[in-house]
């Protein structure tokens, strides 16, 4: 699946909690994956599954007071071997990586980009806190390049315009323009396209997909739309209350979903293949954080739940094909069969 | 569907905004956010209005309701007792009765209820407004409700911040189901759901029809939502409606370029299907500054200079009688659906 074949991030055993006055949420508990170069992942689950909160605690720019209690995130970038969760939040390693190692984008360019500020200045920001010494002749021209690239155009006249001069498409064209300017190795999309329409989405998966290979970085896309996964992703890792609960290569996970959540969420896509038939949902919702079912906590919600099993034991991330885990005990076990 | 007339029809309906500027409110400008659309909704019938963000989609939905006065064109109404009622010249008495029976549920589930309000009191709100029944009645009614739309009737004490987003999407179906409605008038309402969720508030809305023979006039941007849940549906593009057919028609064999267009940018729904398909560039445009001729000649790939000059108007397809297109040569486009 990979040309080079080495690993650019390793996540071990990740811990994220908030630890609040009614008690703590572990929104990350106990994720561990490794993600290859020029890879596509795509990380799926219903909101509250702790899928932001995992990708921002690898730049620990979660929001206050989470807090990586446990774990390792080690990136393999241009700089040498690191381990981003044993650095400070405010330390000069992790910032170097922010931006020059792994770019992240968010959902909304409205919020993520200030309005005061031209594009340009925002940009040449971005550039220049990773060269102090580029003049601004130059980083001028790194800012121009990478707004062409990413289909803005007149690039060099909108360097003056505001983000509100843009119309919503162009406003995510400009996130990611500012997120590669400093080429990173890694992108992480946070539901990059959930606030454009499916004309403009289209436009932006498939600009992401070009930029990662001319760019040769991998990208994690984040999103709750299994169509998006579908169109653009690897890998899948399927999230559910701050655990990966399958992974796998994305033909596999589509073909062979194991998970009973992950079959639920392929099923409940509406589709003309069930014309005006009920769709499959998951019964009820994401459980409340602070109240957790024990054992597997897909239980409460799960059709093949066992008794005595899945209310006691939390079960583990066993293989049933290389490549392809699953967190569920009706597979635990079955490795030969498959 | 009944073989009755339609009860809601609309014709060359219009709404327009104008854009005025100085301290004269000197009118600059005007934007036609629904132009002359034309459709009409059967008993237990879902309509579907699909389009990008600007299309006029919501806009007509106010625009039926009367929370925006339509420039022209007609709006009837047929309630329940058989009267037809035209929308746009009623008075406020009259449209009283019209809103008991043409309810709204609305797409951001977190603030279309009222957070001070018990769940009680805002599924309530709408039977206090017509005086309908005592206090004791009213809850009854709503209990009723809560366990039409799967949820506990025991938490009518509880606020809202206390319920989930499909939860919540639930108690905004209650209410809107509150006062018996003809027509109910979805706008996106599943658009801040996850999947999951949002699968079982379509199957939830499904079995309502079916016992309480409601119509829907379903507003989303999500095709496949649409592909799945209506049975005809009309396409908008800058206040237009460029496509009106019966879905799986329209999904099939798109007549206009613009409905192709949006059926390709659809992500795929397995992996394996994926792979290059037209695209369309560029973004809508301003409503305020229409391009001249057909909207979408500056984006569409086929445009000719026809198209650049005059507006095709929506005519009915001679192969097709129950479709309508406005597309100067949708008799000749041979446009790619989807299967399945």
């Amino acid at each position: 699946m990979t040309p080079s074949g080495d690993t650019l991030l390793r996540v071990e055993d990740l811990h994220t909690h908030f630890p609040l006055r009614d008690g703590t949420v572990k929104a990350v508990d106990g994720v561990s994956f490794s993600l290859e170069r020029q890879v596509t992942v795509g990380l799926v689950g219903e909101s509250g599954c702790g899928k932001s909160i995992m990708a921002q605690s690898i730049l620990q720019i979660q929001s206050w007071p989470g807090q990586i209690m446990a774990g390792s995130i080690h990136f393999n970038g241009n700089t040498g071997q690191l381990d981003l969760a044993a650095q400070s939040p405010k330390s000069k390693q992790l910032r170097q990586v922010r931006g020059k190692g792994i770019a992240y984008i968010h959902q909304e360019p409205m919020a993520a980009l200030s309005l005061l500020h031209t594009v340009g200045s925002q940009i040449l920001e971005a550039i220049h806190v990773h060269d102090r010494g580029i003049d601004k002749e130059k980083a001028a021209d790194i800012a121009v390049e990478m707004l062409d690239r990413v289909g803005i155009p007149n690039a060099r006249s909108r360097l003056d315009d505001y983000i509100f001069n843009f119309s919503g498409g162009m406003r995510q064209r400009v996130m990611i323009a500012m997120a590669l300017v400093n080429r990173p190795q890694l992108l992480i999309a946070d539901e990059p396209t959930t606030a454009v329409d499916v004309t403009i989405q289209a436009q932006i998966l498939e600009l992401l997909g070009e930029l990662k290979d001319q760019l040769a970085m991998s990208v994690m896309i984040i999103t709750h739309d299994l169509g998006v996964i579908a169109e653009m992703a690897d890998e899948v890792m399927v999230m559910y209350l701050g655990k990966i609960v399958e992974r796998g290569p994305v033909l596999e996970i589509f073909d062979n979903p194991k998970h009973p959540y992950t079959r639920a969420l392929i099923e409940s896509i509406p589709s003309g293949a069930h014309e005006r038939g009920k769709l499959a949902t998951v019964r009820g919702t994401v459980p409340d954080p602070f109240s957790r079912p024990s054992g597997c906590a897909f239980r409460d919600r799960c059709d093949h739940a066992i008794q005595g099993t899945c209310d006691t034991d939390v079960p583990a991330l066993v293989n049933v094909a290389p490549d392809h885990e699953v967190r569920c005990f009706l597979h635990s076990g079955k490795i030969e069969d498959e | 569907m009944s073989d009755a007339g339609p009860i809601l029809s609309v014709k060359d309906l219009c709404t327009y905004f104008s854009i005025t500027r100085g301290v004269f409110r000197r009118e600059v400008g005007v934007v036609k956010a629904v132009d002359e659309i034309s459709f009409s909704i059967h008993k237990q019938e879902t309509v579907a209005l699909v389009g990008e963000s600007g299309c006029g989609k919501s806009t007509t939905v106010r625009t039926i309701l009367r929370a925006i006065r339509p420039t022209r064109g007609e709006i009837v109404f047929e309630s329940k007792a058989g009267d037809l009622i035209d929308i746009p010249s009623v008075d406020e008495h009259e449209m009283r009765r019209v809103r008991q029976e043409i309810r709204m549920v609305f797409q951001d589930p977190f603030r279309s209820l009222n957070p001070r309000m018990t769940i009680l009191d805002n599924v309530a709100e709408p039977l206090r407004n017509y005086n309908l029944g005592t206090a004791a009645e009213r809850r009854d009614r709503v209990a009723e409700l809560m366990s039409q739309v799967g949820l506990d009737a025991n938490h009518l004490g509880r606020y809202p911040h206390a319920f989930s987003g499909g939860q919540r999407q639930r108690i905004g179906l209650a209410r809107a189901l509150a006062l018996q409605p003809r027509i109910i008038l979805a706008d996106e309402p599943t658009s801040a759901l996850d999947v999951s969720v949002q699968a079982q508030i379509l199957n939830l809305m499904q079995s309502l029809q079916d016992q309480q023979e409601i119509s829907y006039l379903f507003i989303t941007h999500d095709l496949n939502v649409v592909r799945h849940f209506s049975d005809r549906s009309g396409v908008m593009y800058l206040g237009k409606i460029v496509e009106m057919a019966p879905t799986s028609k329209l999904f099939s064999k798109p007549g206009h370029p613009y409905t192709a267009a949006l059926l390709a940018a659809c992500p795929v729904s397995h992996p394996r299907l994926r792979g290059k398909r037209d695209r369309i560039s560029g973004d809508v445009p301003d409503p305020a500054n229409r391009p001249a001729g057909c909207p979408f000649h500056p984006r569409c790939k086929f445009a000719q200079d026809i198209c650049k000059e005059e507006e095709p108007e929506l005519i009915r397809r001679s192969s097709s009688p129950d479709r309508t297109v406005a597309c100067h040569f949708s008799e000749e486009l041979d446009l790619p659906g989807v299967e399945g």
